[in-house]
């Protein structure tokens, strides 16, 4: 399910890239930094993503998740990077059943 | 309006940045460099000029409220609250005096329509009784919007709810709103971006003005020379034949805003042309048609000659081909005309083509909508000229007239369109606002003339000017601006002698013009190369010593108007403009 989640959060970063700046356009990878220190999106480009990958993931799974939860802005950071956004989604879709 | 990138701001009570993103982020010409004001503060930017928003000089701003935040009795309505109507436009009233304060400050202004979000039902089923509904009032507050804002006309109001439309679900999503304030989705943010983008196109007069159609499964169904006209998809009770005649339709209504057609197809051309003759269920006649290249030859070449028999560039073309192939060989050889991706259904190409934004312009004259009539009659006059001799024994027999009148306020829409979209015979190409144009007539020591130009063959509407100024005694041509339908007509000398006239009569000594080239213009330097003009020291300047006329061709019948009425054939001696 991974992969198929992984792709989703590409296709959003896609969409987020349309209104990004050229310098600040985020790369299509598992290790690409999301939040943090080293991260360079600003919160409206979080706040976007979020919304894109929601959507995305809806369209192709039928399943509404809810990313801005407080929990997900817990000690471990799911949002650290896409690899761990993945797992962080896939745990929220074994939750909640189509 | 011809800076490499257009400075903007976009002005609004919400987050409005990603639409900032979309402008920027397009290759297209113009390039935008758009930047947001500060979040929520509408009010504050409109009525302080001084403000520090304005400093950047922008050449557009884009003005985006939501109503219940700018229309202070609109949000007690939205709960159902009973406001009287009146109060309700006093207040639309009021913003729309802000609003009109930046008219001044930016070149052009767009503000989108103000819409609601889809969750809002309204009253339901009360929700269009006058003086009740929330629907029914945000679109009577839609009208005196755009009714108040009339009064600047280089503001613009821009139809928000097709954007709406077009996002569908994703047009408002709460999560934006909670989180970034920002009051639509991003696909509203992209229609919105498409259609400013496709204004910006209209105003700096580089709108599409010719769109060339293929026949086969384009126009028609099916391949005229293998089944014959009779046997042709096209119109009747078949769903495909429908939409190609829906189509045909679609292709004619945009002639009526000034677009032309034409037609680059391989095939034989008596059997194409007898099919558009003599097939019954044809919406497009061949009189609709600008001009066509029909025989077994490359289509980038045909484009290209037809699109020179017509007098324009290859940057105003559109080309239509349901074949990808024929359209990436035309991409590939001619990167300055546009040709879009067609859809492989019939019933999607005419949404395909209303929906496209390269058609815009400013302003819609009478003489847009009459210019395939014009390319109709200088059709017949090519062929009358092919069956006399010379280009002067063919000149005398066009019985010209051209009929001059000051600028003024009726003639000025027209004016200031010609000036903009004019690209070769074009001696400074300035691009000017009407308003712009206005206040640059206004100075006593300024002159503007337009001309209506008709022959035995039609009337081909206004479609010449020239402009002087006065200085130290001499004049100076400022705009010399034919359309090419009335180029190699001896409109060009008429419209010197004009100017000529006047410097002469009012005592001036000596007449120039000076040329400054653009990557379009040659053929004006050309014209004036041979006009009698001496070249003057300085480069691309000429000049032309007044104790001398310059003399009206023979072939021109030369008449005066003010105010609508004939005067006399000499030129108005009135120094100031009666704007």
């Amino acid at each position: 399910m991974n992969e198929g989640i992984i792709e989703a959060i590409f296709d959003a970063l896609e969409e987020v890239n349309e209104h990004l700046p050229n310098h600040w356009k985020i790369e299509k990878s598992t290790q690409t930094l999301l939040t943090g220190e080293s991260s360079r999106l600003d919160s409206l480009t979080i706040v976007n993503l979020i919304v894109a990958i929601e959507q995305r993931i809806e369209e192709k799974y039928g399943v509404m998740i809810n990313l801005a939860s407080s929990e997900a802005f817990s000690d471990q950071n799911p949002f650290r990077d896409v690899g761990t956004l993945a797992e962080h989604i896939s745990s929220l879709m074994g939750a909640v059943k189509p | 309006m011809n800076t490499l990138e257009i400075k903007s701001l976009i002005i609004a009570d919400f987050t409005a940045d990603v639409l900032a993103g979309y402008l920027n982020n397009d290759d297209e010409s113009p390039r935008v460099k758009a930047a947001c004001g500060p979040y929520g503060q509408v009010f504050q930017v409109l009525a302080d000029e001084t403000h520090g928003c304005w400093r950047n000089e922008h050449e557009f701003a884009v003005i985006w409220t939501r109503p219940e935040a700018v229309i202070k009795s609109f949000k007690p309505l939205l709960n159902y609250q009973s406001i009287p109507p009146e109060k309700i436009m006093s207040d639309v009233d009021q913003y729309c005096d802000a609003l009109l304060r930046v008219r001044d400050r930016v070149r052009f202004a767009f503000v989108p329509t103000w819409v609601l979000p889809l969750y809002h039902r309204g009253y339901g089923i009360l929700d269009m009784k006058r003086d009740l509904g929330v629907a029914s009032t945000l679109m009577k507050m839609n009208l005196r919007l755009a009714e108040n804002l009339e009064a600047a006309p280089n503001i613009y109001v821009l139809n928000a709810q097709r954007w709406i439309e077009a996002a569908g679900k994703k047009a408002f999503i709460p999560d934006l709103w909670y989180m970034a304030k920002a009051a639509f989705g991003n696909e509203v943010f992209k229609e919105a971006s498409k259609d400013i983008r496709a204004a910006l196109r209209g105003l700096s007069g580089s709108s599409r003005k010719l769109i060339i159609v293929d026949l086969d499964d384009t126009l028609w169904g099916g391949t005229v020379g293998e089944e014959g006209w009779q046997n042709l998809t096209l119109g009747g009770h078949d769903p495909a034949g429908e939409a190609f005649a829906e189509f045909q339709e679609a292709l004619k209504s945009l002639t009526n805003r000034g677009v032309l057609l034409g037609v680059v197809s391989k095939n034989d051309e008596s059997i194409a042309l007898d099919a558009i003759k003599s097939n019954p269920e044809m919406v497009l006649k061949l009189e609709d048609f600008a001009g066509w290249k029909i025989n077994w030859g490359d289509k980038a070449r045909n484009i290209v000659e037809l699109v020179s028999e017509l007098n324009l560039g290859l940057q105003s073309t559109v080309f239509i081909d349901n074949d990808p192939i024929e359209r990436a060989r035309v991409r590939e050889a001619l990167p300055e005309v546009l040709v879009p991706d067609w859809p492989t259904k019939p019933s999607l190409y005419k949404s395909a083509l209303l929906g496209s934004p390269y058609f815009d312009n400013p302003s819609i004259s009478q003489e847009d909508r009459e210019r395939t009539q014009m390319y109709v009659s200088e059709r017949e006059r090519q062929n009358a000229r092919s069956n006399l001799g010379s280009l002067e024994d063919w000149l005398e027999t066009l019985e010209t007239k051209v009929e001059v009148q000051d600028l003024n306020e009726e003639n000025l829409p027209r004016a200031a369109q010609l000036l903009n979209k004019t690209s070769q015979l074009n001696l400074r190409t300035r691009r000017m606002t009407e308003g712009e144009l206005r206040n640059w007539i206004a100075a006593p020591n300024r002159k503007f003339w337009v001309s209506r130009i008709s022959d035995r063959f039609g009337d081909s509407g206004l479609t010449a000017l020239v402009s002087i100024e006065i200085f130290d005694r001499k004049a100076n041509i400022i705009d010399f601006v034919l359309s090419c339908r009335v180029m190699g007509r001896k409109i060009e000398e008429t419209m010197i002698h004009i100017a000529a006239s006047y410097a002469k009569a009012i005592g001036l000594e000596e007449l120039f013009a000076e040329y400054i080239p653009t990557a379009k213009n040659k053929p004006c330097l050309e014209f004036w190369g041979t006009s009698g003009f001496e070249l003057a020291k300085e480069h691309n300047a000429f000049k032309w010593n007044l104790r001398q006329a310059f003399p009206c061709p023979s072939c021109v019948e030369l008449r005066f108007y003010s105010k609508g009425s004939f005067v006399e054939t000499a030129p108005v001696l009135s120094s100031a403009s009666y704007l």
